[in-house]
């Protein structure tokens, strides 16, 4: 990266603002800090960062509104910081359109990992293609419940997904027809966290296809290309 | 009473003691009455007896008295009843067990068959031919002597000699008749059977219906006590108890609302302690945050990773509080998932974390659940799994009426008598404490609690060949047939066939 990427933490912790500004800054980033929404907002004026990192829990307006409302207008990349491992954060999280989260405790080499992965996708990656996503993806005879990671047959039961699988369905949903090459698969889904092991999008693509495949060795939803890469071709729409 | 007996039936319904009590207290008062009573009945009819006897005796003797001689054999057949018998003889009876042996043999001698058919009933006590016997030898008879009637119970002028044949109602007279004969005249009535029969009869019934009542009592007061069992057990599962129908009856409904005012002041008490404990885990994690962030500033290398493993133990520490505050209050709604997807999804994603997990890989099981409580269950126990044993081996079985899901490890197991206390929150055992394993002693608790919330259970078991094997038993009631919405639904375990694309 020839520029020194820009980073906004926004955070009303001074503290947590502080130290993560000062982390950052040591690993070659440079970093602006708002303690509130409307601080962001006029940072946003005078700057343009590369990728916010934002604390859902503020006071005033939180941060799922702010992220709501930049989504709207443009596609700078977001990580959202939540305080609750919970579901319904998540899920409200990524229907707003954020990039990635982390939860308090996060451990600020996962939050670096994190903010390359994103910014690697940002620059070199096809863009996703849908808006903000929606609660639920309708393809083929399944529809995808983003916020609990479940596949729902025809039949009303609840397919439960690894995040591995999760991660490689919705980065499939968001191209659909597109043929994705392995490396690029790999950045889009392990690189999101650097803690999850290699394990090869080959691999997952097969565990996948046993889930949604009427006959996964006569794969009609994931298509394999010769000379590197998967399309998904099932015709995706929101429920 | 046996001790068995004592436990086995006695004791087990409140029907039975209820039907028991009732039908002693009958026979009690039955038996009592019969004892109080029978005597002066018995007194009564022997008098009344008596009294026509001698009066009817009086009337044949008037009758011979005024009828020609020729008339006489006559006379005495048509006063015979089937219990009385009247003759005349020349000499005077003057030996009283003579005269009660003849007496008995007039009895047993059968009426000619013309009169009504019938037949002496002292024949009953012994059959003509046998060798005459008093009935009750041994205890009848206080005087074998003949008494002399007083004027006022004998209605003629001359004197008349009465004895008593038994205890009961038999009796002789002898009455001088004019020209120097004597009227003999007996009677004996059996007075069994018509006592007898009635008597067991209406105590029958009388059992029958007092049986009747106490089991419906019993049922009606048992109810409620069954439905207050239910809800004690539920409420001490932990589950989210219904609340007791608070009618019936002022005891009943006293106690339902006594129950449900229990159970709201449980249910408060442990919502507030659950709530403190997510507060404190909660606010725990900013401060974690903080120094975690400063760690990274610590120049000195060994100190700072020793500071972050530290913090790392610090947020399990937490994470495991924050789950236990949760499931505590788990308002999850029940859902139908797969099964076998649901902890395959599980080992994957603690496989990609590293972990030595394998899932052997089972049939579809659509089951009604509560999914991220039954996910985090799984996961607890496979962490376990893998921290304590190495690795982790999990398998989806049917068996019988439930659904297993066990999970293997290979560690050195744990002692019998610890594989149920390690369920109890917050117990670690030695062992797992010195090796610094980290947790708290809460995964357990909380995948316990999540099992039994879902009808289940667990429990650990050290497997033969070495290694602790946890199974987390689920009812297979849940298990249930995908909701059919679509023609194209197909039998579980099937892939549906392939729908026709869309253009």
């Amino acid at each position: 990266m020839e520029t020194t990427p820009h980073i906004a933490i926004v955070d009303d912790h001074g503290e947590i603002r502080e130290l993560v500004a000062r982390y950052l800054g040591e690993h070659g980033y440079r970093v602006s800090s708002a303690d509130s929404a409307a601080a962001l907002r006029r940072l946003l004026q005078r700057s343009a960062p590369d990728l916010i990192v934002l604390d859902i829990m503020m006071p005033g307006e939180d941060g799922l509104s702010v992220c709501r409302d930049l989504r709207s207008s443009s596609n700078l990349p977001i990580i959202l910081l939540t305080a609750v491992a919970e579901d319904t954060d998540r899920i409200v999280g990524l229907e707003m359109g954020a990039d990635d989260y982390l939860t308090k405790p996060f451990n600020p080499r996962e939050l670096l990992a994190r903010i390359k992965a994103v910014l690697r996708r940002a620059n070199s990656l096809p863009p996703r293609q849908a808006g903000p996503r929606s609660r639920a993806i309708r393809f083929d005879r399944w529809t995808l419940e983003v916020g609990r990671r479940e596949l729902v047959s025809e039949d009303g039961v609840a397919v439960p997904l690894s995040t591995a699988e999760f991660r490689l369905l919705t980065v499939l949903i968001d191209h659909p027809g597109l043929v994705l090459t392995r490396d690029q698969l790999l950045d889009l889904t392990v690189g999101r966290t650097a803690d999850v092991y290699d394990r090869s999008i080959d691999n997952q693509v097969s565990r996948l296809r046993r889930k949604i495949e009427v006959d996964p060795r006569n794969p009609s939803l994931i298509k394999t290309h010769w000379g590197g890469g998967y399309s998904f071709v099932a015709e995706v729409t929101p429920a | 009473m046996t001790r068995i007996w004592d436990r086995s039936f006695w004791n087990r319904s409140l029907a039975s003691q209820l039907v028991g009590f009732m039908l002693v207290a009958l026979l009690l008062s039955q038996g009592l009455g019969f004892l109080i009573y029978s005597d002066e009945h018995g007194q009564a009819l022997r008098e009344t007896l008596k009294e026509e006897f001698l009066l009817r005796s009086a009337s044949v003797a008037r009758l011979l008295e005024t009828t020609p001689a020729i008339y006489h054999a006559e006379i005495l057949q048509a006063a015979d009843t089937s219990y009385t018998r009247f003759w005349v003889t020349t000499d005077a009876a003057d030996d009283v067990v003579t005269w009660r042996g003849s007496a008995w043999r007039q009895l047993k001698t059968p009426l000619p068959e013309n009169k009504d058919g019938e037949r002496a009933p002292a024949a009953d006590a012994q059959q003509p031919g046998e060798p005459l016997r008093f009935p009750g030898t041994d205890n009848m008879i206080a005087v074998d002597r003949w008494e002399e009637l007083a004027p006022s119970s004998w209605p003629l002028d001359r004197p008349a000699r009465f004895v008593r044949l038994d205890n009961e109602f038999g009796a002789g007279l002898v009455v001088p008749l004019q020209g120097g004969r004597w009227l003999n005249a007996a009677i004996a009535k059996s007075k069994k059977p018509a006592w007898m029969s009635q008597s067991a009869l209406s105590l029958a019934i009388s059992a029958v219906l007092l049986s009747l009542i106490a089991v419906l009592v019993a049922r009606r007061i048992a109810r409620p006590l069954r439905r207050l069992a239910r809800a004690a057990e539920a409420l001490g599962r932990g589950e989210a108890t219904v609340r007791l129908t608070e009618d019936g009856p002022d005891d009943t409904r006293r106690t339902a609302e006594a129950f449900n005012r229990m159970q709201d002041r449980l249910r408060r008490f442990v919502d507030d302690r659950t709530a403190m404990l997510a507060a404190i885990g909660h606010d725990l994690r900013t401060p974690i945050t903080t120094l975690r962030l400063r760690a990274e500033f610590v120049a000195d290398e060994e100190m700072r990773e020793k500071i972050l493993a530290t913090l790392d133990e610090m947020q399990v520490m937490t994470e495991a509080t924050l789950a236990f505050a949760r499931e505590d209050a788990a308002g999850e709604p029940t859902r139908l998932v797969d099964l076998a997807a649901l902890a395959e999804s599980v080992c994957d994603d603690l496989a990609d974390l590293g972990s030595d997990v394998q899932f052997s890989n089972g049939e579809r099981i659509p089951y009604r659940c509560r999914p991220a409580a039954l996910r985090r269950a799984i996961r607890n126990l496979v962490e376990n799994a893998v921290r304590y044993g190495e690795r982790a081996r999990v398998t989806l079985t049917i068996a019988g009426d439930s659904i297993e899901i066990g999970v293997d490890d290979d560690g050195g197991g744990i002692p019998e008598a610890e594989c149920e206390r390690v369920f109890a929150p917050f117990v670690r055992l030695e062992a797992s404490r010195s090796r610094s394993t980290g947790g708290v002693g809460l995964g357990l608790s909380v995948a316990r609690t999540i099992a039994r919330s879902h009808g289940g259970d667990i429990a650990l078991l050290n497997r033969p060949g070495g290694g602790l094997r946890a199974v987390l038993r689920l009812p297979q009631a849940a298990a249930v047939e995908p909701i059919a919405t679509h023609t194209r639904t197909t039998p579980r375990g099937q892939p549906a066939p392939r729908p026709v694309p869309q253009p």
